[in-house]
């Protein structure tokens, strides 16, 4: 049996793996953390976008639209099956009162979700917006994502 | 101009600038406020988020827009205990950090520092220059630097900002940071250099 690992997921950039392996997000706030996983192969990643929209070749994993389909790739690349896929979304909020209209974490959000529908990657669940940071501890043992907030505290989904 | 002559004039507005809100801050509470040597930072987005501290830190930040005169805005990052040894020193009793009044009084504090620093600019630039009230957030350290930069972000995903440490007492550290718009760095340089 391998030892359990616990790998930090960088702004603008994603971390494939397999169980038992814990994947960790700190401080989300107008980011997002899309959490994909395959039940079956027990394997799945996060992606930390940053960004709703953009083109940078070196740094895909920065924008929802190029982010979500590098990982894809990537994914099928280390055995994944596309069809198994599915994915739990995590941030998007906006920390401070009074800018909650058109904010960068809201247009990630939209995009995020318009990108995993057009590639038919269900998400099975949720926790965006808000005006809350989050930290993502998603377990790859059984595909569970930990999510937590000062305000909040944990929440599992 | 090159870059580096441009970082120079900036910081050295910068450093004008902060030095002014400084001697306000001392007035106000009393004891030595010492501040480091302002740096410039033009780097990516992502390596300016990760630049300012561990992300999921709690911190109390103050985000100031400025409307009117120059495009830029200014973040007042600072520990929870700097701010309560601040509002100690202001009010001369202990006040609970969770109150609105905490939240009052500190706002109040970075309301002043901050119409110090842009006054002095204002000065120098000969320009009216009019600021929005400071938003207040107590959070993680990573979900309130992101909002901020992701709006100050140019296209080529670089982020430009001019960032000093005031401390006070033993190792107590508040970063003060002014992110100006790359137009705005063009017309201050402008107005300078003329």
């Amino acid at each position: 049996m391998s030892l359990k690992q616990y790998i930090y997921v960088g702004i603008g950039k994603a971390e494939w793996s397999k169980a038992p392996d814990v994947l960790i997000c700190k401080g989300l706030g107008s980011c997002v953390a899309v959490c994909l996983y395959d039940e079956v192969k027990k394997i799945g990643c996060i992606i930390h976008i940053l960004l709703p929209n953009g083109e940078d070749t070196d740094k895909p994993y920065l924008f929802a639209n190029s982010g979500i389909k590098t990982a894809l790739k990537e994914g099928v690349k280390k055995g994944m099956n596309r069809d198994r896929v599915w994915a739990k979304i995590v941030g998007g909020a906006c920390v401070f009162s009074g800018i909650e209209n058109n904010t960068i974490g809201m247009r990630n959000i939209t995009e995020v979700k318009r990108w995993l529908n057009f590639f038919k990657i269900p998400i099975i669940s949720e926790d965006v917006g808000g005006n809350y940071g989050r930290n993502v501890t998603f377990y790859l043992e059984n595909g569970k994502v930990e999510v937590f907030s000062f305000k909040k505290g944990v929440i599992l989904l | 101009m090159n870059q580096a002559k441009k970082n120079d004039i900036l910081k050295e507005l910068f450093n004008i600038g902060i030095g002014n809100a400084t001697i306000a801050l001392n007035k106000i509470i009393g004891i030595p406020v010492m501040i480091s040597v302002p740096e410039v930072f033009f780097i990516p987005i992502d390596e300016a988020i990760e630049k300012l501290g561990p992300l999921d830190k709690r911190v109390i930040s103050f985000y100031i827009n400025i409307s009117q005169g120059i495009n830029a805005s200014v973040l007042i990052v600072m520990d929870e205990d700097i701010a309560k040894c601040i509002v100690e020193l202001m009010l001369k009793k202990e006040v609970n950090i969770d109150s609105d009044f905490f939240v009052n009084v500190l706002q109040e504090f970075a309301n002043i520092l901050t119409s110090h620093f842009i006054n002095t600019i204002s000065n120098l630039l000969k320009k009216r220059i009019i600021l929005s009230v400071p938003k207040y957030a107590r959070d993680m350290e990573g979900a309130i630097v992101d909002v901020v930069f992701a709006d100050h972000q140019d296209k080529t995903l670089k982020v430009l900002f001019v960032t000093t440490e005031l401390i006070l007492k033993e190792a107590r550290k508040m970063s003060f940071i002014l992110i100006p718009n790359e137009d705005s760095v063009n017309e201050i340089l402008e107005n300078i250099c003329h």
